[in-house]
């Protein structure tokens, strides 16, 4: 038997998958001076921006003060990681809470230099171009260890993690301790 | 088994995206040749902002007037091509 809560609303889950979609095509396929390139890189920017926006006024999940920075709490996640304990989280888990801020981040940074290398002012500089290369790698690796860290979750707590995102509901195991 | 795979299609999509950009550094310019570049394209008014090879040509990105150009130049260093950002 599982309980089936739903955690994501339409906004966070649309913002996700659209976020998922142009940052793989801005980091694989688009010719970086082409100008499809910036005008993905400038929507990147406003569903940055949206998201910012929902985490204040958006559904009890997807604000800002449901998954706020907290090390211990990531400590203790990491802990259950470690030990095997069975123990979810029906929001953003802590470890995951620290992901996101990290990768709104590093978006934020490789939109800005990357607008910034259209500029007269930044036009050709190129420390600006590295900390434009040197943010992507990062978001790269980023997103590399987030998905294996979801698939990992997904396999320790028996909550589809994945799923979620797309449905909005975490399915939970009736024998499985709700951390909150 | 499938997480693997995903993984593993992830790792060489990204890998593909970090070779694509690895070509753009080209071979490093010789220092003598790309002050001379600075030189001749400063006097025709050029603010030359870097200097660097693509494709095989020397690739300058430089400001004049207020517009935003990349200037390919010729084996003898003549401009061969502007191209100007809009």
């Amino acid at each position: 038997m599982t309980t089936r809560t739903k955690v994501w609303d339409p906004v966070v889950r649309v913002f996700h998958w659209t976020l998922v979609t142009l940052f793989a095509a801005n980091a694989v396929l688009t010719d970086p001076e082409h100008k499809i390139h910036h005008y993905v890189g400038y929507a990147i920017a406003a569903l940055v921006l949206l998201r910012l926006a929902w985490g204040l006024v958006g559904s009890r999940y997807a604000r800002f003060a449901s998954f706020p920075p907290n090390p211990r709490a990531a400590l203790e996640q990491l802990a259950d990681v470690l030990t095997g304990r069975r123990r979810i989280h029906l929001g953003h888990t802590p470890l995951g809470a620290l992901m996101i801020y990290n990768l709104l981040l590093a978006l934020a940074v490789i939109t800005a230099s990357g607008y910034a290398m259209t500029t007269v002012a930044f036009w050709g500089v190129k420390w600006m171009e590295e900390l434009h290369e040197a943010a992507v790698t990062w978001a790269e690796i980023s997103v590399l260890v987030h998905v294996a860290a979801v698939i990992w979750e997904s396999r320790r707590t028996g909550v589809n993690l994945p799923r979620a995102m797309v449905t909005g509901y975490k399915e939970v195991p009736e024998d499985v301790m709700i951390a909150e | 088994m499938i997480a693997r795979t995903l993984i593993a299609s992830l790792a060489l999509t990204l890998a593909l995206g970090g070779a694509a950009r690895a070509e753009d550094a080209e071979a490093a310019l010789d220092p003598a040749k790309e002050a001379q570049v600075r030189d001749t394209l400063s006097q025709q008014g050029y603010d030359v902002r870097s200097v660097g090879m693509e494709d095989g040509r020397i690739e300058v990105y430089a400001v004049k007037d207020g517009a935003m150009v990349e200037i390919y130049l010729a084996d003898d260093l003549s401009i061969a091509e502007v191209k100007q950002e809009d």
